[in-house]
């Protein structure tokens, strides 16, 4: 992990022309994202845009800074760029197959899920969203499809501070998370959705044809505090639910069904044996345990206004 | 009639909810269990049990029957009989 940067300077401050030097150069772009940094390489003018659309308030750092993930992608040989395909590296490795050129920017954010995914595991890592407002943190896990990205994105865009829109990183024994925001991820019907709902939200570019449909990412540092590294009380573990027309309802979920649930869904805890138990137990132990069903995101995000002020719950 | 035991030491996470959580600290693997099961789990806890010892010490849990039915003599034996086969199913018990 690295110390965080001063002074804090950010993306934008590059301009177009430095930030593609950096990204095609062999140092790549040090990126910060929550206590860790990424070097990202790609000569692709779409990655470029992509980091320059999303990741305009993300601190960087001087080449010769340590980076935790070296990351690239692009074309590799002579047949991929003629084929106008690229494939994604971590530390030299090339853990995936080779994607249409078209489809590099989501792919990179997968990779760099991916990064996190697979180390660090100093903390029990749920598959979850998180997000914050004042000393509320509430982390969202859910089975793919059950809306967690989009309840997440209305409430970047209604002044909530996005955490994280993949990884719950928990420190065990306690009921801290560690925020490592990113753009969230939209996908299908949620990208035109979320046009609709704000339409001066900033997304990134489109890929089309991914194996999970169209794929686009909203910018969700919008909020004060978005980079702050330290770590946040967790307060709720809510399992959203999207069903078309549902009427809202919340209601308490038992621990024992939460723990098996988050478990089941930790990129980690089995990882982490018998300490991935302990810290479970302490997580769920010490958060209040909710299921949300919603079809309406205004309704959905004024029921974690009412949690934030303490006002629903137990 | 078969005798008993653990296949691990176990860990549960139990909230007085229903269903309790069981960790196996050899397998690591995880299981959503009814409070009867674990009640079983723990009769062995202690060492190998015969099955008729685990009837005896077991037959007089409530969550055994259903509320209002006056249940056979033997449905309590059908019922542990029932859960020590699907745990053992799970590995969390064996029969020798």
């Amino acid at each position: 992990m690295t110390a965080p940067q001063t002074p804090f300077t950010t993306l934008s401050t590059l301009g177009g022309d430095e930030l593609r030097r950096c990204l095609s150069g062999p140092a790549g772009l040090r990126l910060s994202v929550g206590p860790y940094r990424y070097a990202i390489s790609s000569p692709l003018a779409v990655v470029a845009r992509g980091l320059e659309t999303l990741y305009g308030d993300f601190g960087i750092a001087p080449e010769q800074e340590f980076a935790d993930f070296h990351v690239g992608l692009g074309p590799d040989g002579l047949i991929q760029r003629c084929r106008g395909r690229a494939v994604f590296s971590f530390d030299e490795m090339q853990p995936f197959g080779s994607i249409p050129v078209s489809q590099a920017h989501a792919f990179l954010e997968w990779g760099m899920n991916w990064c996190l995914s697979v180390t660090m595991h100093e903390y029990l890592k749920l598959h979850a969203a998180v997000v914050a407002r004042g000393d509320c943190a509430v982390v969202m896990p859910g089975l793919p499809g059950a809306g967690k990205s989009t309840l997440c994105a209305a409430l970047a865009l209604r002044g909530w501070r996005v955490l994280s829109d993949e990884h719950a990183l928990i420190v065990p024994g306690t009921c801290s998370v560690i925020p490592v925001n990113r753009p969230v991820s939209l996908k299908n019907e949620s990208i035109q959705l979320i046009q609709s709902y704000e339409p001066s939200a900033i997304i990134g570019p489109i890929s089309d044809d991914t194996h999970k449909g169209r794929v686009a990412h909203l910018k969700a540092d919008m909020a004060p505090g978005s980079h702050d590294c330290a770590p946040v009380t967790v307060r709720y573990m809510l399992f959203p639910r999207y069903r078309c027309r549902a009427t809202l309802r919340l209601q308490p979920r038992a621990r024992s069904e939460s723990f098996m649930f988050a478990a089941h869904h930790s990129f980690n805890y089995s990882l982490l044996g018998e300490a991935g138990f302990d810290a479970m137990a302490a997580y769920v132990d010490a958060v209040e345990c909710l299921d949300l069903l919603y079809s309406d995101l205004d309704a959905a995000v004024a029921v974690f206004e009412q949690l934030q002020q303490g006002r629903l719950g137990a | 009639m078969s005798t008993w035991s653990l296949q691990e030491p176990l860990r549960f996470y139990d909230r007085s909810e229903g269903a309790v959580v069981c960790y196996g600290i050899d397998s690591g693997d995880t299981h959503l269990l009814s409070e009867t099961a674990v009640q079983l789990l723990q009769a062995l806890e202690s060492g190998a049990q015969q099955e008729v010892e685990l009837h005896q010490r077991l037959a007089g849990l409530a969550t055994l029957s259903t509320p209002g039915e006056n249940p056979a003599p033997d449905a309590h034996l059908d019922v542990i009989q029932q859960l020590l086969s699907d745990l053992a199913g799970v590995g969390l018990v064996a029969s020798s």
